[in-house]
């Protein structure tokens, strides 16, 4: 049947329209171009028709392709319908899923008071000679003065533009913003305007003093191309203080650099300027002492170092364990090791010359008792390993293979945390943020868990058979 | 007497970590110390949800003592002669 379908050019010539038009007509219900179908379809007839031409055969036209197209358009686009409806074939696996992964999802916000609908019409690039884009937008804005005038400046690319004066009454309001090729990311503000008198000009130069940015309005109209526009040197800051960006020269010069974002206005029409909140630090130029006295008159149990030296500063006399006297303006050396409830005394005493020596015998025996007893107690035989300690032989090379190794595993060895599946996304007009419920899933986790676990001990159990070859 | 018995231990302990530590200091420092995971542990945290990392690790180091103690086990019955 190929043979015979090459050997007859007539039925050849019609199976290439018929391809022609099958593609012509697949791209153009794909809207892939607009024009491409008709370049590809005219374009195409006049290749075959040519060389139909060249072979001779010249009965063969684009009119004859337009009737084959008619003929066959009809089944080419029921097929492509077709072709459209197998994703939503899909659909029938969501009934073998779980109904919380197809839930939908809750968790969705709406951002912004303005544009909630808008829509936008980008004319088709070729038109333009210039390569200008024309971006139109019908919106309907309500201002919070009631006065219903907008200055419109344009943010794209980080540089503003000026798109003039637009006055309407809080009705649908339609302007033309024009940008140049390249422009990649269009961000326009409305800056709707307080007026206090309704002189202006509509020079596109400044309006009127009086003028004041109440409100912005964002929309994002995506990435689209570059701009190299920088008209202004005006800062405009947002409502943390941070600069955004610098207005074209033309835009009113009251813009002030702070929040315009319900910008309050005083019942006498002026407006209050906000300026950053900043806060003076507090200092303490008093430190309070911590002070004690003692008086010297009295007899008190003294505890610690510092109590003890401040009495005998203040004129007291103090008396050790040990029946030791201790005058005013003496100090004592490591309290905490033997000094403990120590007594104060009214004054110094004077000790008889018998009672001297007989604490001298006392003490002296004493200290002979302690020698003695420290001879033979086996509490004193204390050693201080610290010196091997010291010597970190697990930190030099040869000896650190296993411990670096041990502790390169440890690295990963972190106490183990609810995992949770969270979507998180913010875009200029919705928000989601959501957490997909796991605990359907809670066993098989487990259960992989388990897998895991008694693999590893699998592993270590071969691998010991080869340690010790039993 | 213990007491000067205990110094005088404490001298050649000492005297064996000074010489010790110099000889260590003879060796190279370990290349192998400059892992830092502290910025991933929310993210290790969730990897030993799913695979208990740390559960391995004490079943390792466990597992290395045991093998220890039987090398050790096996070292002291054969110079017994226990086995061969």
């Amino acid at each position: 049947m190929i043979l015979l379908i090459a050997r007859n050019r007539k039925i050849l010539s019609i199976i290439l329209c018929i391809l022609i038009i099958f593609s012509s007509v697949l791209i153009n219900t794909l809207q892939v171009n607009a024009y491409a179908p008709a370049m590809i379809y005219y374009g195409g007839a006049a290749v075959v028709a040519g060389a139909l031409a060249a072979m001779g055969y010249s009965n063969l036209t684009p009119t004859d392709c337009d009737n084959v197209y008619n003929a066959l358009s009809t089944g080419v686009k029921d097929f492509i319908d077709g072709l459209k409806a197998i994703p939503a074939g899909l659909g029938f696996a969501k009934m073998f899923l779980p109904s919380n992964l197809m839930s939908e999802i809750q968790d969705l916000t709406i951002n912004g008071e303005l544009p909630i609908q808008t829509s936008f019409n980008i004319d088709e690039f070729y038109k333009n000679p210039e390569h200008y884009h024309y971006f139109t937008d019908s919106i309907s804005l309500v201002s919070a003065d009631l006065q219903s005038d907008y200055y419109i400046i344009v943010l794209s690319n980080n540089t503003w533009h000026d798109a003039g004066l637009v006055q309407t009454n809080n009705i649908n309001m339609y302007f033309t913003y024009r940008t140049w090729a390249g422009a990649k990311y269009l961000d326009l503000h409305i800056i709707d305007g307080y007026y206090t008198n309704t002189q202006y000009t509509q020079s596109g130069n400044i309006i009127d003093e009086s003028m004041k940015p109440i409100t912005k309005h964002t929309i994002n109209t995506g990435s689209i191309y570059d701009t190299n526009i920088n008209l202004s040197s005006i800062p405009i800051y947002d409502e943390n203080g941070t600069l955004i960006g610098y207005p074209p020269g033309s835009a009113p010069t009251y813009i002030y650099n702070n929040y315009y974002s319900n910008y309050p206005v005083n019942s006498d029409g002026s407006t209050t300027i906000m300026l950053p909140a900043t806060s003076n630090p507090i200092t303490n130029t008093t430190i309070p002492l911590d002070t004690e006295t003692i008086p010297i008159n009295t007899q008190t149990v003294l505890d610690g170092q510092i109590a003890v030296d401040t009495y005998l500063d203040n004129g007291g006399a103090i008396v050790l364990e040990d029946g030791t006297v201790i005058g005013e303006g003496n100090t004592v050396n490591d309290w905490t090791t033997t000094n403990q409830n120590v007594k104060t005394a009214t004054e110094a005493t004077e000790i008889g010359l018998i009672e001297t020596l007989i604490t001298t015998i006392i003490s002296t025996l004493t200290g002979i008792k302690t020698l003695v007893s420290d001879f033979v107690n086996v509490r004193t035989f204390d050693l201080d390993f610290t010196p091997l300690k010291n010597i970190q032989l697990h930190t030099k090379f040869p000896f650190c293979i296993p411990f670096d190794f041990i502790g390169m595993i440890s690295e990963f060895a972190v106490s183990p945390s609810d995992y949770a599946f969270t979507i998180d996304l913010e875009t200029s007009y919705f928000e989601i943020h959501h957490t997909v419920d796991l605990q359907p899933y809670y066993i098989a986790i487990q259960f992989f868990r388990l897998i895991v676990t008694a693999t590893f001990i699998f592993i270590l159990i071969s691998k010991t058979r080869d340690l010790i070859k039993w | 007497m213990f007491y000067i018995l205990g110094q005088l231990i404490q001298k050649i302990i000492d005297i064996i970590g000074v010489a010790l530590t110099t000889i260590t200091n003879i060796f190279p420092d370990s290349p192998f110390n400059y892992i830092d995971a502290s910025g991933f542990s929310d993210i290790l945290s969730k990897i030993n949800y799913f695979v208990l990392i740390y559960t391995f690790v004490a079943i390792g180091e466990t597992w290395l003592i045991a093998i220890t103690f039987y090398y050790l086990g096996s070292i002291f019955a054969r110079w017994i002669k226990a086995i061969e």
